[in-house]
Protein backbone atom coordinates (compact mmCIF):
# COMPACT_ATOMS: atom_id res chain seq x y z
CA UNK A 1 0.00 0.00 0.00
CA UNK A 2 2.75 2.42 1.00
CA UNK A 3 4.62 1.44 -2.00
CA UNK A 4 1.40 1.95 -4.14
CA UNK A 5 1.36 5.31 -2.64
CA UNK A 6 4.55 6.23 -2.98
CA UNK A 7 4.64 5.50 -7.17
CA UNK A 8 1.57 7.12 -7.18
CA UNK A 9 2.99 10.34 -5.90
CA UNK A 10 6.77 10.23 -7.85
CA UNK A 11 4.60 9.85 -11.01
CA UNK A 12 1.93 12.72 -10.27
CA UNK A 13 5.50 15.16 -9.50
CA UNK A 14 6.99 13.81 -12.38
CA UNK A 15 3.90 14.99 -14.22
CA UNK A 16 4.08 18.18 -13.17
CA UNK A 17 8.01 18.65 -13.39
CA UNK A 18 7.27 17.38 -17.47
CA UNK A 19 4.35 19.90 -18.08
CA UNK A 20 5.12 22.77 -16.09
CA UNK A 21 9.17 22.97 -15.31
CA UNK A 22 10.64 21.73 -18.25
CA UNK A 23 8.75 23.23 -21.07
CA UNK A 24 9.54 26.84 -18.86
CA UNK A 25 13.67 25.47 -18.90
CA UNK A 26 13.45 24.27 -22.04
CA UNK A 27 12.54 27.10 -24.32
CA UNK A 28 13.61 25.35 -28.04
CA UNK A 29 10.29 23.19 -27.20
CA UNK A 30 12.12 19.85 -26.74
CA UNK A 31 11.29 18.60 -23.20
CA UNK A 32 12.70 15.71 -22.14
CA UNK A 33 9.95 12.60 -21.53
CA UNK A 34 10.33 12.10 -17.58
CA UNK A 35 7.18 10.15 -17.63
CA UNK A 36 8.13 7.61 -20.64
CA UNK A 37 11.79 7.65 -19.13
CA UNK A 38 10.17 6.18 -15.79
CA UNK A 39 8.46 3.42 -17.34
CA UNK A 40 11.00 2.04 -19.57
CA UNK A 41 13.06 1.73 -16.27
CA UNK A 42 10.14 -0.31 -14.35
CA UNK A 43 9.80 -2.05 -17.72
CA UNK A 44 13.31 -2.94 -17.85
CA UNK A 45 13.69 -4.07 -14.32
CA UNK A 46 10.71 -5.54 -13.27
CA UNK A 47 8.91 -6.72 -16.29
CA UNK A 48 5.67 -6.00 -18.13
CA UNK A 49 2.83 -7.80 -15.90
CA UNK A 50 4.78 -5.54 -12.65
CA UNK A 51 4.59 -2.59 -15.19
CA UNK A 52 1.39 -1.94 -16.63
CA UNK A 53 -0.43 -0.53 -14.33
CA UNK A 54 2.01 2.18 -13.76
CA UNK A 55 2.68 2.48 -17.33
CA UNK A 56 -1.64 3.00 -17.35
CA UNK A 57 -0.98 5.52 -14.50
CA UNK A 58 1.36 7.75 -16.06
CA UNK A 59 0.09 7.75 -19.39
CA UNK A 60 -3.33 8.69 -17.74
CA UNK A 61 -1.79 11.63 -16.12
CA UNK A 62 -0.01 12.69 -19.08
CA UNK A 63 -3.10 12.56 -21.25
CA UNK A 64 -4.62 14.66 -18.74
CA UNK A 65 -1.86 17.17 -18.30
CA UNK A 66 -1.21 17.34 -22.27
CA UNK A 67 -5.22 18.07 -22.91
CA UNK A 68 -4.92 15.12 -25.50
CA UNK A 69 -8.08 12.84 -25.34
CA UNK A 70 -7.71 9.74 -23.15
CA UNK A 71 -6.38 7.08 -23.72
CA UNK A 72 -3.49 8.13 -26.01
CA UNK A 73 -0.60 8.30 -23.91
CA UNK A 74 -1.97 4.88 -21.64
CA UNK A 75 -1.59 3.40 -25.17
CA UNK A 76 1.55 4.72 -26.09
CA UNK A 77 3.20 4.34 -22.55
CA UNK A 78 1.62 0.58 -22.37
CA UNK A 79 3.15 -0.60 -25.67
CA UNK A 80 6.52 0.88 -24.81
CA UNK A 81 6.77 -1.53 -21.48
CA UNK A 82 5.79 -4.07 -23.50
CA UNK A 83 8.39 -3.57 -26.11
CA UNK A 84 11.06 -2.82 -23.54
CA UNK A 85 10.27 -5.85 -21.03
CA UNK A 86 10.13 -8.28 -24.48
CA UNK A 87 13.88 -7.00 -25.81
CA UNK A 88 15.09 -6.92 -21.99
CA UNK A 89 14.15 -10.74 -21.64
CA UNK A 90 15.31 -11.54 -25.13
CA UNK A 91 18.76 -9.57 -24.75
CA UNK A 92 20.09 -8.56 -20.98
CA UNK A 93 19.43 -12.21 -19.79
CA UNK A 94 22.08 -13.61 -22.48
CA UNK A 95 24.18 -10.98 -23.02
CA UNK A 96 24.50 -8.89 -19.60
CA UNK A 97 27.92 -7.16 -20.61
CA UNK A 98 26.27 -5.10 -23.42
CA UNK A 99 23.75 -3.75 -20.72
CA UNK A 100 24.77 -0.03 -21.12
CA UNK A 101 24.10 -0.03 -24.81
CA UNK A 102 21.45 -2.29 -24.75
CA UNK A 103 19.97 0.44 -22.28
CA UNK A 104 20.80 3.22 -24.35
CA UNK A 105 19.41 1.75 -27.49
CA UNK A 106 15.52 0.99 -25.88
CA UNK A 107 15.60 4.51 -24.56
CA UNK A 108 16.58 6.12 -28.07
CA UNK A 109 14.32 3.15 -30.00
CA UNK A 110 11.44 4.57 -27.47
CA UNK A 111 11.80 8.36 -27.77
CA UNK A 112 11.74 8.12 -31.54
CA UNK A 113 8.84 5.65 -31.30
CA UNK A 114 6.73 7.62 -29.11
CA UNK A 115 7.34 11.09 -30.90
CA UNK A 116 6.40 9.12 -34.13
CA UNK A 117 3.25 8.11 -32.74
CA UNK A 118 2.26 11.01 -31.02
CA UNK A 119 2.40 13.26 -33.70
CA UNK A 120 0.70 10.21 -35.99
CA UNK A 121 -2.38 10.62 -33.34
CA UNK A 122 -2.43 14.23 -32.76
CA UNK A 123 -2.82 14.70 -36.57
CA UNK A 124 -5.31 12.08 -36.90
CA UNK A 125 -7.11 14.13 -34.60
CA UNK A 126 -6.33 17.17 -36.53
CA UNK A 127 -7.51 16.16 -39.59
CA UNK A 128 -10.45 14.69 -38.19
CA UNK A 129 -10.05 11.11 -38.37
CA UNK A 130 -8.67 11.15 -42.00
CA UNK A 131 -6.16 8.52 -41.32
CA UNK A 132 -4.93 8.88 -45.18
CA UNK A 133 -4.03 12.76 -44.72
CA UNK A 134 -2.51 12.25 -41.22
CA UNK A 135 -0.09 9.41 -42.62
CA UNK A 136 0.88 11.81 -45.43
CA UNK A 137 1.42 15.07 -43.60
CA UNK A 138 3.40 12.46 -41.28
CA UNK A 139 6.44 13.60 -39.10
CA UNK A 140 9.93 13.21 -40.27
CA UNK A 141 12.17 12.95 -37.34
CA UNK A 142 15.13 15.45 -37.82
CA UNK A 143 17.89 16.92 -35.92
CA UNK A 144 15.62 17.79 -33.06
CA UNK A 145 14.97 14.53 -32.23
CA UNK A 146 18.57 14.10 -32.02
CA UNK A 147 18.37 16.55 -29.26
CA UNK A 148 15.41 14.85 -27.39
CA UNK A 149 17.25 11.67 -27.23
CA UNK A 150 20.07 12.87 -25.84
CA UNK A 151 17.76 15.01 -23.08
CA UNK A 152 16.02 11.91 -22.43
CA UNK A 153 19.36 9.72 -21.77
CA UNK A 154 20.29 11.98 -19.25
CA UNK A 155 16.75 12.10 -17.57
CA UNK A 156 17.19 8.17 -17.47
CA UNK A 157 20.14 8.52 -15.82
CA UNK A 158 19.04 10.66 -13.31
CA UNK A 159 16.26 9.15 -12.54
CA UNK A 160 16.94 5.31 -12.34
CA UNK A 161 18.83 5.97 -9.34
CA UNK A 162 16.16 7.16 -7.14
CA UNK A 163 14.25 4.65 -8.36
CA UNK A 164 16.06 1.95 -7.63
CA UNK A 165 16.58 2.90 -4.50
CA UNK A 166 12.88 3.08 -3.88
CA UNK A 167 12.31 -0.41 -5.55
CA UNK A 168 15.21 -1.65 -3.16
CA UNK A 169 13.98 -0.16 -0.13
CA UNK A 170 10.29 -1.69 -0.88
CA UNK A 171 11.98 -5.00 -1.63
CA UNK A 172 13.65 -4.97 1.74
CA UNK A 173 11.14 -3.93 3.35
CA UNK A 174 9.04 -6.96 1.64
CA UNK A 175 11.87 -9.83 3.48
CA UNK A 176 12.04 -8.30 6.20
CA UNK A 177 9.09 -7.75 7.33
CA UNK A 178 6.57 -10.64 5.63
CA UNK A 179 3.66 -9.22 6.83
CA UNK A 180 4.59 -6.07 4.92
CA UNK A 181 2.21 -5.67 2.19
CA UNK A 182 3.46 -3.81 -1.05
CA UNK B 1 4.95 -29.20 -25.27
CA UNK B 2 3.29 -26.33 -27.59
CA UNK B 3 4.39 -23.13 -26.96
CA UNK B 4 1.89 -20.50 -25.21
CA UNK B 5 0.86 -18.23 -27.64
CA UNK B 6 -1.69 -16.21 -25.54
CA UNK B 7 0.55 -15.44 -22.41
CA UNK B 8 -1.34 -13.23 -19.68
CA UNK B 9 1.51 -10.92 -20.72
CA UNK B 10 -0.18 -10.73 -24.32
CA UNK B 11 -3.71 -10.58 -23.04
CA UNK B 12 -3.19 -7.83 -20.64
CA UNK B 13 -1.16 -5.90 -23.25
CA UNK B 14 -4.22 -6.62 -25.66
CA UNK B 15 -6.55 -5.14 -23.11
CA UNK B 16 -4.99 -2.00 -22.97
CA UNK B 17 -4.65 -1.50 -26.51
CA UNK B 18 -8.42 -2.24 -27.20
CA UNK B 19 -9.88 -0.21 -24.35
CA UNK B 20 -7.52 2.85 -24.83
CA UNK B 21 -8.11 2.63 -29.04
CA UNK B 22 -12.03 2.51 -28.10
CA UNK B 23 -10.90 5.82 -25.49
CA UNK B 24 -9.15 7.01 -28.34
CA UNK B 25 -11.22 7.12 -31.71
CA UNK B 26 -14.75 7.44 -29.69
CA UNK B 27 -13.16 10.27 -27.98
CA UNK B 28 -16.36 10.42 -25.42
CA UNK B 29 -15.85 14.39 -25.07
CA UNK B 30 -16.57 15.53 -21.51
CA UNK B 31 -16.26 12.16 -19.39
CA UNK B 32 -12.73 13.24 -18.53
CA UNK B 33 -13.47 16.64 -17.77
CA UNK B 34 -14.24 16.32 -14.21
CA UNK B 35 -11.43 14.11 -13.40
CA UNK B 36 -9.20 16.84 -15.66
CA UNK B 37 -10.18 19.83 -13.52
CA UNK B 38 -9.78 17.88 -10.36
CA UNK B 39 -5.91 16.55 -11.05
CA UNK B 40 -5.65 19.97 -12.05
CA UNK B 41 -6.89 21.76 -8.99
CA UNK B 42 -4.50 19.34 -7.40
CA UNK B 43 -1.90 19.92 -9.09
CA UNK B 44 -2.33 24.15 -9.35
CA UNK B 45 0.08 25.42 -6.70
CA UNK B 46 2.77 23.01 -8.00
CA UNK B 47 2.70 23.91 -11.50
CA UNK B 48 2.75 27.55 -10.60
CA UNK B 49 6.24 27.16 -8.27
CA UNK B 50 7.39 24.75 -10.82
CA UNK B 51 6.88 26.83 -14.14
CA UNK B 52 8.03 29.76 -12.46
CA UNK B 53 11.06 28.31 -11.44
CA UNK B 54 11.92 27.01 -14.25
CA UNK B 55 11.42 30.40 -16.14
CA UNK B 56 13.74 31.88 -13.65
CA UNK B 57 16.33 29.26 -13.92
CA UNK B 58 16.10 29.79 -18.01
CA UNK B 59 16.13 33.76 -17.29
CA UNK B 60 19.31 32.92 -15.49
CA UNK B 61 21.11 31.31 -18.31
CA UNK B 62 20.51 33.69 -20.80
CA UNK B 63 21.62 36.56 -18.92
CA UNK B 64 24.78 35.17 -18.74
CA UNK B 65 24.70 34.24 -22.72
CA UNK B 66 24.10 37.93 -23.29
CA UNK B 67 26.88 39.66 -20.97
CA UNK B 68 29.14 39.15 -23.92
CA UNK B 69 26.67 41.25 -25.88
CA UNK B 70 25.88 44.13 -23.26
CA UNK B 71 28.41 46.58 -25.24
CA UNK B 72 27.05 46.37 -28.39
CA UNK B 73 23.37 45.86 -27.49
CA UNK B 74 23.38 49.50 -24.94
CA UNK B 75 25.14 51.20 -28.16
CA UNK B 76 22.09 50.31 -30.08
CA UNK B 77 19.80 51.24 -27.58
CA UNK B 78 21.14 54.82 -27.23
CA UNK B 79 20.94 54.99 -30.78
CA UNK B 80 17.34 53.91 -30.73
CA UNK B 81 16.02 56.03 -27.79
CA UNK B 82 17.24 59.20 -29.79
CA UNK B 83 15.29 57.83 -32.80
CA UNK B 84 12.82 57.29 -30.62
CA UNK B 85 12.06 60.62 -28.92
CA UNK B 86 12.12 62.52 -32.10
CA UNK B 87 9.19 60.40 -33.78
CA UNK B 88 7.63 60.56 -30.29
CA UNK B 89 7.39 64.42 -31.21
CA UNK B 90 5.90 64.12 -34.39
CA UNK B 91 3.24 61.73 -33.62
CA UNK B 92 1.59 63.83 -31.40
CA UNK B 93 -0.69 64.94 -34.12
CA UNK B 94 -1.71 61.95 -35.29
CA UNK B 95 -2.91 60.58 -31.90
CA UNK B 96 -6.10 62.99 -31.85
CA UNK B 97 -6.78 61.34 -35.97
CA UNK B 98 -6.42 57.93 -34.98
CA UNK B 99 -9.08 58.36 -32.08
CA UNK B 100 -11.32 59.72 -34.43
CA UNK B 101 -10.44 56.93 -36.86
CA UNK B 102 -11.13 54.70 -34.02
CA UNK B 103 -15.16 55.80 -32.97
CA UNK B 104 -15.79 55.97 -36.82
CA UNK B 105 -14.87 52.02 -37.50
CA UNK B 106 -16.53 51.20 -34.29
CA UNK B 107 -13.46 49.72 -32.44
CA UNK B 108 -13.23 48.98 -29.11
CA UNK B 109 -11.66 51.33 -26.97
CA UNK B 110 -9.25 49.47 -24.58
CA UNK B 111 -10.37 51.24 -21.49
CA UNK B 112 -13.70 49.63 -21.47
CA UNK B 113 -12.40 46.47 -21.19
CA UNK B 114 -12.75 44.63 -17.60
CA UNK B 115 -9.59 42.44 -17.94
CA UNK B 116 -8.23 39.81 -15.72
CA UNK B 117 -4.61 39.61 -14.69
CA UNK B 118 -3.01 36.16 -14.67
CA UNK B 119 0.71 34.29 -14.70
CA UNK B 120 1.25 31.59 -17.12
CA UNK B 121 2.21 28.54 -15.41
CA UNK B 122 2.43 26.09 -18.12
CA UNK B 123 2.79 25.68 -21.37
CA UNK B 124 2.42 23.47 -24.69
CA UNK B 125 5.84 21.18 -24.43
CA UNK B 126 6.33 21.66 -28.45
CA UNK B 127 7.21 25.11 -27.01
CA UNK B 128 6.63 26.88 -30.59
CA UNK B 129 2.78 27.92 -29.16
CA UNK B 130 -0.46 25.67 -29.10
CA UNK B 131 -1.69 26.31 -25.63
CA UNK B 132 -0.47 27.98 -22.28
CA UNK B 133 -2.01 27.26 -18.46
CA UNK B 134 -2.84 30.49 -16.47
CA UNK B 135 -3.34 30.57 -12.95
CA UNK B 136 -7.03 31.85 -12.80
CA UNK B 137 -10.03 29.74 -13.87
CA UNK B 138 -13.66 30.08 -13.08
CA UNK B 139 -13.47 31.13 -9.39
CA UNK B 140 -12.33 34.26 -10.61
CA UNK B 141 -15.23 34.46 -13.93
CA UNK B 142 -13.11 33.12 -16.22
CA UNK B 143 -15.58 31.37 -18.92
CA UNK B 144 -14.45 29.54 -22.33
CA UNK B 145 -14.53 31.89 -25.56
CA UNK B 146 -13.16 35.04 -23.64
CA UNK B 147 -10.43 36.50 -25.41
CA UNK B 148 -6.63 36.80 -23.85
CA UNK B 149 -4.44 39.68 -25.07
CA UNK B 150 -1.34 41.08 -23.69
CA UNK B 151 0.12 44.73 -23.03
CA UNK B 152 -2.30 47.36 -24.57
CA UNK B 153 -4.64 44.94 -26.50
CA UNK B 154 -2.41 43.03 -28.54
CA UNK B 155 -4.98 39.58 -29.31
CA UNK B 156 -3.16 36.11 -28.34
CA UNK B 157 -5.70 33.39 -27.72
CA UNK B 158 -8.97 32.69 -26.46
CA UNK B 159 -9.76 30.81 -23.15
CA UNK B 160 -10.11 27.15 -24.38
CA UNK B 161 -11.22 25.40 -20.93
CA UNK B 162 -11.93 27.11 -17.08
CA UNK B 163 -11.13 25.01 -14.35
CA UNK B 164 -11.75 26.15 -10.72
CA UNK B 165 -8.02 28.03 -10.63
CA UNK B 166 -6.62 27.73 -13.64
CA UNK B 167 -8.12 27.90 -17.40
CA UNK B 168 -6.65 26.34 -20.47
CA UNK B 169 -5.30 29.14 -23.39
CA UNK B 170 -5.63 27.96 -27.09
CA UNK B 171 -3.09 30.30 -28.66
CA UNK B 172 -4.07 32.09 -31.83
CA UNK B 173 -0.93 30.16 -33.37
CA UNK B 174 -2.61 26.75 -32.80
CA UNK B 175 -3.67 25.09 -35.72
CA UNK B 176 -7.22 24.96 -34.68
CA UNK B 177 -7.72 28.15 -33.21
CA UNK B 178 -9.88 30.69 -36.44
CA UNK B 179 -10.73 34.14 -35.72
CA UNK B 180 -12.52 36.84 -37.95
CA UNK B 181 -9.79 39.33 -38.87
CA UNK B 182 -9.37 43.01 -41.06
CA UNK B 183 -7.18 44.65 -42.31
CA UNK B 184 -7.32 47.75 -40.52
CA UNK B 185 -5.74 49.92 -43.83
CA UNK B 186 -7.55 48.46 -46.39
CA UNK B 187 -10.84 46.86 -44.61
CA UNK B 188 -10.40 43.40 -46.29
CA UNK B 189 -11.43 40.73 -44.29
CA UNK B 190 -10.61 37.28 -43.28
CA UNK B 191 -9.78 34.50 -41.15
CA UNK B 192 -6.85 34.63 -39.36
CA UNK B 193 -5.74 30.81 -38.59
CA UNK B 194 -2.56 29.51 -36.66
CA UNK B 195 -0.64 26.92 -38.63
CA UNK B 196 1.30 24.12 -35.95
CA UNK B 197 2.49 26.72 -33.97
CA UNK B 198 4.82 28.21 -36.34
CA UNK B 199 2.43 31.51 -37.71
CA UNK B 200 -0.67 32.78 -38.52
CA UNK B 201 -1.64 32.85 -41.78
CA UNK B 202 -5.00 34.88 -43.14
CA UNK B 203 -6.68 33.16 -45.33
CA UNK B 204 -10.94 33.64 -47.38
CA UNK B 205 -10.16 36.89 -48.49
CA UNK B 206 -12.05 37.88 -51.69
CA UNK B 207 -9.79 38.54 -54.81
CA UNK B 208 -11.60 41.73 -55.34
CA UNK B 209 -10.34 43.05 -51.66
CA UNK B 210 -7.07 44.85 -51.20
CA UNK B 211 -4.18 43.48 -48.90
CA UNK B 212 -0.57 45.24 -48.75
CA UNK B 213 2.40 44.04 -47.27
CA UNK B 214 2.83 45.60 -44.21
CA UNK B 215 -0.73 46.35 -42.81
CA UNK B 216 -2.10 45.77 -39.92
CA UNK B 217 -4.36 43.00 -38.96
CA UNK B 218 -6.81 43.32 -36.03
CA UNK B 219 -9.88 41.49 -34.94
CA UNK B 220 -13.13 42.08 -36.37
CA UNK B 221 -15.47 41.61 -33.65
CA UNK B 222 -17.87 39.25 -36.23
CA UNK B 223 -18.94 35.95 -34.67
CA UNK B 224 -16.17 34.69 -32.18
CA UNK B 225 -17.60 36.73 -29.19
CA UNK B 226 -13.52 38.54 -29.20
CA UNK B 227 -14.26 41.89 -29.06
CA UNK B 228 -13.07 43.93 -32.32
CA UNK B 229 -10.54 46.40 -32.69
CA UNK B 230 -7.80 43.63 -30.84
CA UNK B 231 -4.42 43.91 -32.69
CA UNK B 232 -3.33 40.63 -34.04
CA UNK B 233 0.33 40.81 -36.35
CA UNK B 234 1.41 42.48 -39.46
CA UNK B 235 1.13 41.06 -43.15
CA UNK B 236 4.24 39.83 -44.46
CA UNK B 237 3.57 37.74 -47.71
CA UNK B 238 0.51 37.80 -50.22
CA UNK B 239 -0.42 34.99 -51.94
CA UNK B 240 -3.37 33.21 -53.58
CA UNK B 241 -5.14 30.30 -52.50
CA UNK B 242 -4.44 26.68 -54.91
CA UNK B 243 -7.92 27.03 -56.00
CA UNK B 244 -7.55 30.89 -57.55
CA UNK B 245 -11.12 31.76 -55.42
CA UNK B 246 -9.37 33.53 -52.53
CA UNK B 247 -6.30 35.38 -51.54
CA UNK B 248 -3.87 34.59 -48.18
CA UNK B 249 -0.99 36.34 -46.18
CA UNK B 250 1.16 35.49 -44.02
CA UNK B 251 0.62 37.51 -40.96
CA UNK B 252 3.69 38.20 -38.27
CA UNK B 253 2.67 38.33 -34.60
CA UNK B 254 3.83 40.99 -32.85
CA UNK B 255 4.22 38.74 -29.66
CA UNK B 256 6.60 35.70 -28.99
CA UNK B 257 4.13 33.14 -27.53
CA UNK B 258 6.96 31.03 -26.00
CA UNK B 259 8.07 34.09 -24.29
CA UNK B 260 4.65 34.75 -22.70
CA UNK B 261 4.82 35.57 -18.88
CA UNK B 262 1.51 37.71 -17.86
CA UNK B 263 -1.41 37.77 -19.89
CA UNK B 264 -4.96 39.45 -19.48
CA UNK B 265 -8.03 37.94 -20.07
CA UNK B 266 -10.98 40.37 -21.31
CA UNK B 267 -13.85 39.38 -19.25
CA UNK B 268 -16.46 41.73 -20.98
CA UNK B 269 -16.94 45.30 -22.30
CA UNK B 270 -17.46 48.00 -19.64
Amino acid sequence: MIQKAVIFIFIFLAAIIQFSLFPALFPLGICPDLLLMSVIFWALRNGFEKTAARAVLAGFLADLFHFQPVGTDILLFSLAAFGASSLAKRFLVSHRAWGFFFTSGVVAAGTIAYAVSSNFVGNVFHFGGEYGQAINSGYIPDWSIALKVIFNLAVFALVSRPLEKIEKTFELYGQRMPGFRK
Amino acid sequence: MPKKYFTSKIIKITAIAAVCALLVFLNPRGIFGPVRGFFLTLAYPLQKISYLAGKKTSGAFSFLESISNLKDENKNLIRENDRLTAEAAGLQGQKRENEILREQLRLAPRDKFNLESALVIGQYPGGLGGWIIIDKGSAQGIAPGMAVIVSDGILVGKVEEAYWESSKINLLTDSSASISALDLETGAKGIVRGEYGLGLSMDMVAQTDTLNEGDTVVASGLGSGIPGGLYIGKIQKISVTEDKLFQKAQVVPKVRYSKLEIVFVVKNSQ
